[in-house]
């Protein structure tokens, strides 16, 4: 135990100066003690406790704590004084109160609102910060149509031209493009002339993707529209081949030489059949013949004999464009023809195709051969073909084109519908011009025109589909004479639908086939009344009117002539005689012919019913005559009177027997062209 | 110079709201305590809320104008702030009393005008449709 010592000072000593004394020396010490000295041996062995580990002590020192309080306050009230409790009412009255009794606060008031009131006085005057027309932006702006040339495909064979014969866009989209090269001029192809067609890739425009070999040159290809690898074509010796792109540069199928067309092959078009392996092609030797591909070798599977005429014996007319598209009807072909005609052609299974209507024969006619039929994608009831120097547009129930545009300065070669844009179709022309025509905005004046080639244009494809970059109906292949290849890009309001244009362009098309269906009614009539006029001016008829004339008149120069022998004598006699016998005495002097008449009726009753009959006859038509004669008249006998009429009644009934004929067959005729015109 | 007492502060009020294009106003004292307000079309804490930032702005702007500009003998006499909401704020002092005015300019007091009618003509509806249930029950 530690021994504590305890320090003790008194209160009032404490905080006092030290006072430090020196203390005595103390010494201490011890005594010797000699008897412990034995005692003192070492040990051994010896043992020691040696510790090498500090002690430890634990203390424990944390920093003072602030100490921390929560309150909740709100200042939501405003800056009242200390005094009044916002939450309180009657406080705040009162406080108010105190402010509003103020004289000041009045007169602020009365100033302070005489500022603020000049102020909206001020502000009312003018809205200072109105600007005009905001956030409206133009609604109309003039866009000039243009276009772009975006690539040239040029034929790769050197020495000779060849011209675009076709272009076939890939079906896919504006990926590819399958060209095709021949010379259509008529001997005018040299020995050796290159005999292959390219498929170009939009990609690469410097050298074409593939090559199509074969032994004439194409004039007509198409891309299969199910399977994209196979291309179909005609060629310039009248066979049909079929290449895959997958299996080579030849063809894969061809058709046989005897079967297949005598001429060059004018088109080609697969069909949308479920295999997809039929198609159709025409030629100018007349023929249009369908070919299934898995049995190219058999040679065609149908034939179809293009004449004007449904007599078999017609002469072939060379075919020169096919126009196909299942949304008209997968039955219906529309074929032109070399002489600018266009027929349908309908192909039902298990029957002979035959032509069901032939367009233009009458009026509509094309000058040249037709170009290029094309059905409006939108409403294919309606179809645009190009030929001579005009294009037209027909509808299918009508024979003769319902709009055609105005002759253009040189022949055109080929035209089509944008796919996109119902109102717009585009023609090429032979002098290297292409025209775009809008229907949507006018119908007398070419849209837009661009020189594409300085030499003649053969064939336009617009893309159908759209793909990656351009949209549907953006591009155009436009192919030359001299084998190039143009494409072209449309601006955006030449592909991009209109407003309204679809009704608009709808009701157009309807406009002006009701306007042909009225033309037509209306040159019927015409020609019934080209047909009814020189009935009426028969010479005949004239005639018998004259004869019938002098008649009349011949019966009336009697009549008078009795009337004033009558009068004559009457006046002799009335000094004389009673008048009654006296007239009847003279009636029988004077004419012989009715004494005669006297006596026949005295013979017989029945007669003089006769003469009655035609009396009354003679009532009706000879009533104006008679009531005109004098009161004389009147008082002759029956006879007299039954005479004249019998005579006139026969006259006019002749008379108006032949004019109810003439009426009637006019009426008829009338009649007739009322119920042609109704019936359409 | 009228009487003091004559000047009754309601009609006065009543005069400036009567104003074409007026739409309310707010009057506060040194407190930032508003007195009057136009009970129609602000409430009350709009009107503190108002106060309490207009002092400020008040303020500030007093102070810019004497200190920052170095011009002692100007004063702040008016603030007109203009809004997008096409309306202006009127701010002016008169003493201890600092008065808000708003005002609505241009087209939209034709558009205020357009939605009254509306609201009222909705009203009326609605008193119809409760006389009508009040009828059938």
């Amino acid at each position: 135990m530690a021994d504590y010592y305890t320090y003790q000072r008194k209160r009032r000593d404490l905080g006092k100066p030290c006072n430090f004394q020196d203390s005595e020396i103390k010494i201490a010490g011890y005594t010797k003690t000699v008897a412990v000295i034995p005692n003192y041996v070492k040990r051994n062995p010896n043992h020691i406790d040696l510790d090498n580990i500090a002690e430890y002590s634990e203390h424990s020192v944390n920093t003072e704590r602030v100490s921390t309080g929560d309150k909740v306050m709100y200042h939501k009230e405003g800056g009242w004084p200390a005094g009044i409790d916002p939450l309180e009412q009657q406080d705040q009255n009162k406080y108010r109160r105190r402010f509003e009794k103020d004289a000041a606060f009045a007169v602020a008031v009365k100033e302070l609102s005489n500022t603020v009131e000049k102020c909206i006085l001020q502000n009312n005057q003018i809205d200072l910060f109105e600007e005009y027309f905001l956030d409206e932006e133009s609604e109309h702006q003039v866009e000039n149509l243009s276009t772009k040339t975006l690539m040239l495909f040029k034929d790769q064979s050197e020495g000779v031209k060849r011209s675009v014969s076709e272009i076939s866009w890939h079906p896919e989209g504006p990926i590819k493009a399958a060209v095709s090269y021949a010379i259509s001029r008529f001997q005018q192809m040299p020995e050796g002339m290159m005999k292959s067609s390219y498929v170009w890739d939009l990609q690469n425009p410097n050298s074409p993707e593939f090559h199509l070999e074969s032994n004439s040159p194409i004039t007509n290809l198409m891309y299969n529209p199910k399977l994209s690898d196979q291309i179909g074509g005609g060629c310039y010796n009248g066979l049909v081949a079929v290449w895959d792109v997958k299996r080579g540069k030849q063809p894969v199928l061809t058709s046989p030489v005897e079967k297949s067309h005598h001429d060059p092959i004018t088109h080609f078009q697969w069909l949308f059949s479920k295999t997809g392996t039929e198609c159709v092609t025409t030629s100018t030797d007349g023929r249009v013949l369908w070919w299934d591909t898995r049995k190219l070798n058999e040679g065609p599977i149908e034939s179809l004999n293009v004449t004007e005429g449904s007599n078999p014996n017609d002469p072939l007319i060379g075919a020169t464009v096919l126009e196909y598209n299942t949304e008209a009807g997968p039955t219906k072909y529309l074929i032109g023809t070399e002489m600018g005609s266009l027929m349908v052609a309908n192909k039902k299974p298990k029957k002979a195709v035959e032509i069901t209507a032939r367009y233009g024969l009458e009026s509509g006619r094309h000058l040249g051969p037709v170009m290029s039929i094309n059905r409006s994608p939108p409403n294919p009831k309606f179809f645009l073909t190009v030929g001579d120097w005009s294009a037209k547009i027909w509808v299918e129930d009508i024979k003769t084109p319902i709009m055609r545009t105005k002759y253009h300065g040189s022949y055109l070669t080929d035209g089509c519908w944008s796919p996109t844009r119902n109102g717009v179709f585009f023609l090429t022309r032979k002098d290297g011009w292409m025209d775009v025509w809008d229907y949507y905005y006018r119908q007398n004046e070419i849209a837009f025109s661009h020189k594409v080639s300085e030499t003649a244009l053969t064939c336009i494809k617009i893309n159908s589909n759209g793909g990656a970059h351009h949209n549907a109906g953006k591009l155009v292949a436009i192919g030359d004479q001299d084998g190039t290849v143009t494409l072209l890009e449309l601006c955006d309001s030449l592909y991009q639908l209109q407003f309204r244009e679809k009704d608009v362009m709808n009701e157009m098309f309807d406009r002006e086939s009701r306007k042909e269906k009225n033309l037509e009614a209306i040159k019927k009539q015409q020609d019934l009344m080209k047909k009814v006029v020189p009935k009426d001016n028969k010479a005949a008829q004239q005639k018998w009117e004259q004869r019938k004339a002098e008649l009349i008149a011949e019966a009336e120069q009697q009549f008078s002539q009795i009337v004033k022998k009558d009068e004559e004598a009457k006046l002799n006699d009335l000094s004389e005689f009673s008048p009654k016998a006296q007239k009847k005495d003279d009636k029988k002097q004077q004419s012989p012919k009715d004494d005669d008449k006297q006596q026949q009726q005295g013979d017989g009753g029945q007669q003089q019913d006769q003469q009655d009959q035609g009396q009354g006859e003679g009532d009706k038509d000879g009533g104006q005559q008679q009531d005109g004669d004098d009161g004389q008249q009147q008082g002759n006998d029956d006879q007299q009177k039954g005479d004249d009429g019998q005579q006139q009644g026969g006259d006019d009934g002749d008379g108006q027997k032949e004019g109810d004929e003439g009426d009637g067959q006019k009426e008829g005729d009338e009649g007739d062209g009322q119920k042609e015109g109704e019936q359409e | 110079m009228q009487p003091i007492n004559d000047i009754n502060v309601d009609e006065v009020l009543k005069g400036l709201s009567a104003v074409e294009g007026a739409n309310g106003f707010v009057i506060f004292n040194q407190d930032c305590i508003p007195l009057k307000r136009s009970e129609k079309n602000i409430t009350y804490e709009k009107a503190v809320h108002m106060s309490a930032l207009v002092a400020d702005l008040w303020n500030v702007t007093k102070k810019c104008i004497q200190r920052e500009l170095r011009s002692q003998d100007n004063d702040l006499e008016i603030i007109r702030i203009r809004t997008k909401a096409q309306s202006e704020y009127i701010i002016s002092q008169q003493g201890d009393y600092t008065m808000i005015g708003i005002q609505l300019c241009g087209k939209a007091i034709e558009e205020a005008k357009l939605a009254a009618a509306a609201e009222a003509q909705a009203a009326a509806e609605a008193d119809k449709a409760k006389k009508g249930d009040k009828e059938q029950s």
